[in-house]
């Protein structure tokens, strides 16, 4: 007996001496992240948490003011300019930028990096962005000059090498893969480590040409288990964590004295069930899907899962941007209205479906549910079905999943990517259930020909309404982002915004 | 026919072991719905991206041909080359084993220890509170699920008490939590054996006769009776070898440890064939071997048992 007291006392003894936690220091800041980057692959990542981990040792080609308009500030061009009916846009870039091995940044590395998008053997998602260049040529060492096919608006938006320019002498040089291992950018922060499993560490980067960073290292540190990355984060164990569930955000901001800030944005960004609307399939009437949308209450779900983390869709462009379409069909709840159009298309008694949700997505599992109690009211008995991530992506894009549970971001500032997957010759619309609609079709390729702006947001509000008219897809909401941090971490207000977001200009944060 | 011809014998009956193995997780994987190109390309690759990488990674062959191109790899040594990190599976093994390594052998420490020590007390106090007690917390965190019992530990002696850092591996104080876990949930395999042993021994005349003779106590129990309930307690350790492997996945990840539990959770939801049939290649092996191991170390603990072949 008195062996397991003294064993115990020894344990104990041991753990509180041993257990000295160091606090954050002020010269480094920590970030927690769910998911470790795969491969830090400018060209080929598909995860966000690479995009955060690249956006510190890169610079982006051209940024995008608050007003959503194309900007050369914190980016690595003079100016650009856009001529010949948007076919030929010049670059001008700045003078004096070093990568981290210390090579000048010049018009061939940009040159090199719209090739490597370009380049389909490299295999990027975004290869078919770039597909429209006919010509890149350099004027001189800090002027390219693009040239396009035709007319194409949203270039800009998909294909600015998604803000990474690389080093052409340094790639050469290592190849891809030695890329990967030890990535350099002309960033804030330059590239020290990737302890797999565990973190990558970064560090100030003393010839950035821009913005000098006030906090000397940055470390991601991989949290695979959400709680854990809470306690880490109330315990001070991490200084920062983006993109915080909104039930967990909201707990920890009701939590008084947690030591802790909060802050959110718009993003673009929306959450809307899709259907399968292939002729075999029971949502190719309109009728059908139309009585959904009047059968669903947005506002109930939002309660249930978000809170105030989110702001209920009407179309598909959040109401922050120009192209929201204020007149679309919001679909208010309407049991009665629902009820008729079921009887219309021959179902007065309802009938049996499935409503499908990626495993392990709790919100969207959660939605799903409440919208299957939702659309028992009208008599459509709908099962929900969770499959694991692969499986979802697969059952989906073949056409056996009738209901799904999307989320969507588009790149900024043009919207293109909310409309563009209705296109019916577009890759997306047979993986969102197939939709033609040949009115819409021509909305959106003149929206990509037409130059001016205010013209241009007309379109995407008329092929809203239209797609809004045939329930294309039904937008539930659109999400705000919530980001938790060290209350003593400052993060100037300009960067809570859909076009900018903390997370990018981290040289930007400092310590109080 | 000596110890080495058994060894020898014992080695390559191992292999159909594990070759059947891979061939039922290669199997199980392929049979799974989901795509790992689809997977790392994400919903939005279209068909031609898909096939470049497919032939890339040789998934546009037949079943039966992939599975024995990577078989007569993996016997050139070539494990392959991951499709989600773009790096050799051996690399990413080799940068998380140790990881995996510490937190199984200190888990095992713990449970060995610990369940030794409180079965041995349980058996000399049998049927007092003591015994109860014993059987008692043993069955308490044997029943409690091990991803719980992790986040519990973590609240309260990191986020309350703030004894411990949460998460990430970043010295001797982050290791107590996640080896305790371990030790904790496992030590119930060792307590019981040895407390029913250790009675089962203490009542042979061997026992008496020591005692008889005067032979302290303490070394009549430490020695003469320890020494004969070493054999079970030693086939116990490598049957719960793989458990404890398993275990760690889990504790693995509450922890944000990245050793190769995760390693693998993540390839197996990435479909990344080429590591999932590595990493099980390698713990299928490891389990074998610690098998062998024991059965080796009861000769030299206990010299009436002979190795099968051995000289009699």
């Amino acid at each position: 007996m008195r062996k397991i007291v003294f064993l115990s006392m020894v344990l104990i003894m041991v753990m509180a001496f041993a257990g000295f936690v160091s606090a954050g220091d002020d010269s480094e800041v920590r970030i927690a992240v769910q998911v470790e980057p795969s491969k830090l692959n400018p060209i080929t990542y598909q995860d966000t948490e690479t995009g955060f981990v690249l956006g510190s040792i890169c610079d982006p080609l051209i940024t995008v003011d608050e007003d959503g308009s194309f900007s050369p500030n914190n980016a690595i061009i003079e100016r650009f300019s856009v001529e010949e009916d948007g076919t030929v846009i010049t670059f001008v870039i700045r003078r004096g930028i070093k990568f981290h091995n210390g090579d000048p940044l010049t018009a061939h590395d940009v040159k090199f990096t719209y090739e490597s998008f370009m380049d389909e053997n490299l295999g990027s998602p975004h290869h078919r962005y770039y597909t429209g260049i006919e010509d890149i040529e350099l004027v001189g060492d800090y002027i390219l000059r693009l040239t396009l096919e035709e007319t194409d608006v949203t270039f800009l938006t998909l294909a600015r090498i998604r803000g990474h320019v690389l080093p052409k002498n340094y790639i050469e040089e290592v190849g891809w893969d030695g890329y990967e291992r030890h990535p350099i950018g002309s960033g804030p922060y330059k590239f020290v480590e990737h302890v797999p499993g565990s973190r990558i560490v970064l560090e100030k980067f003393d010839d950035y040409w821009g913005q000098e960073p006030s906090i000397d290292r940055v470390e991601f540190r991989f949290y695979p288990e959400l709680s854990t990355a809470i306690m880490a984060l109330r315990t001070g164990a991490v200084d920062f964590m983006p993109e915080m569930p909104a039930d967990e955000f909201m707990d920890l901001e009701a939590t008084p004295g947690s030591g802790l800030a909060f802050g959110t944005y718009q993003k673009m960004e929306d959450h809307r069930i899709c259907f399968n609307k292939r002729e075999d399939s029971i949502f190719n009437d309109a009728r059908i899907r139309q009585a959904v949308a009047y059968a669903i209450d947005v506002n109930e779900l939002i309660a249930l899962t978000r809170g105030e983390m989110a702001v209920p869709a009407r179309g598909r462009v959040p109401s922050f941007h120009p192209a929201f379409a204020e007149e679309a069909n919001a679909y208010e709840l309407n049991l009665e209205k629902a009820r008729q159009l079921l009887e219309e298309a021959g179902y007065p008694d309802g009938f049996e479906t499935e409503i499908f949700a990626p495993a392990g997505y709790r919100e969207r599992i959660q939605e799903v549910q409440q919208i299957q109690v939702q659309l028992a009211k009208i008599g459509i008995k709908a099962e929900v079905v969770t499959v694991e991530w692969g499986t979802y992506l697969d059952v989906t894009a073949d056409g056996e999943a009738p209901m799904f549970r999307e989320r969507w971001s588009a790149g900024v500032p043009e919207p293109i990517g909310f409309v563009e997957s209705w296109h019916s010759q577009s890759s997306w619309n047979p993986i969102f259930g197939v939709y033609n609609n040949p009115k819409v079709d021509e909305l959106i390729d003149e929206i990509r020909r037409t130059i001016d702006d205010n013209e241009r947001w007309k379109l995407y509000h008329q092929v809203q309404e239209i797609a809004m008219d045939d329930v294309a897809d039904y937008p539930l909401y659109w999400p705000l982002v919530g980001d938790v941090y060290n209350e003593n971490l400052h993060i100037p207000e300009e960067l809570w915004d859909p076009f900018k977001i903390p997370i990018y200009y981290i040289n930007h944060w400092s310590f109080k | 026919m000596g110890k080495s011809g058994y060894v020898v014998r014992r080695l390559l009956r191992t292999i159909p072991i594990v070759i059947g193995v891979t061939l039922v997780t290669f199997l199980i994987l392929h049979f799974t719905p989901g795509d790992p190109v689809r997977i790392m390309l994400g919903p939005y690759a279209t068909q031609e991206n898909i096939a470049i990488l497919k032939e890339q990674y040789g998934l546009d062959h037949p079943l039966h041909i992939q599975y024995i191109t990577w078989l007569g790899n993996i016997l050139q040594g070539e494990f392959g080359t991951s499709i989600r990190y773009n790096r050799p599976v051996l690399e990413l093994v080799q940068d998380r084993v140790g990881i995996t390594l510490m937190l199984t052998l200190s888990g095992l420490f713990i449970s060995v220890t610990l369940g030794s020590v409180l079965g041995i007390f349980a058996a000399l106090r049998q049927n007092s509170w003591l015994d109860y007690l014993c059987t008692f917390q043993a069955m308490f965190w044997i029943s409690i699920p091990g991803f719980w019992l992790a986040i519990i530990f973590l609240y309260i002696f990191g986020l309350q008490l703030r004894w411990v850092p949460i998460g990430g591996l970043t010295g001797f104080s982050s290791v107590i939590l996640p080896a305790l876990v371990i030790g904790l949930q496992e030590e119930a395999w060792f307590a019981r054996p040895m407390r029913a042993e250790m009675l089962g021994v203490l009542n042979e005349g061997y026992i008496s006769a020591a005692r008889a003779k005067g032979v302290k106590y303490i070394r009549v129990v430490g020695i003469h009776a320890l020494r004969n309930v070493m054999i079970p307690m030693i086939t116990m350790l490598a049957l719960r070898l793989p458990w404890v492997i398993a275990g760690s996945v889990v504790v693995e990840v509450v922890f944000a440890w990245g050793g190769m539990g995760s390693l693998l959770v993540n390839s197996v939801l990435a479909r990344d064939f080429p590591v999932v049939q590595g990493i099980l290649l390698i713990i299928a092996i490891t389990v074998v071997l610690a098998n062998l191991l024991a059965d080796l170390v009861y000769s030299l603990i206990d010299p009436r048992i002979r190795v099968e072949g051995g000289k009699k």
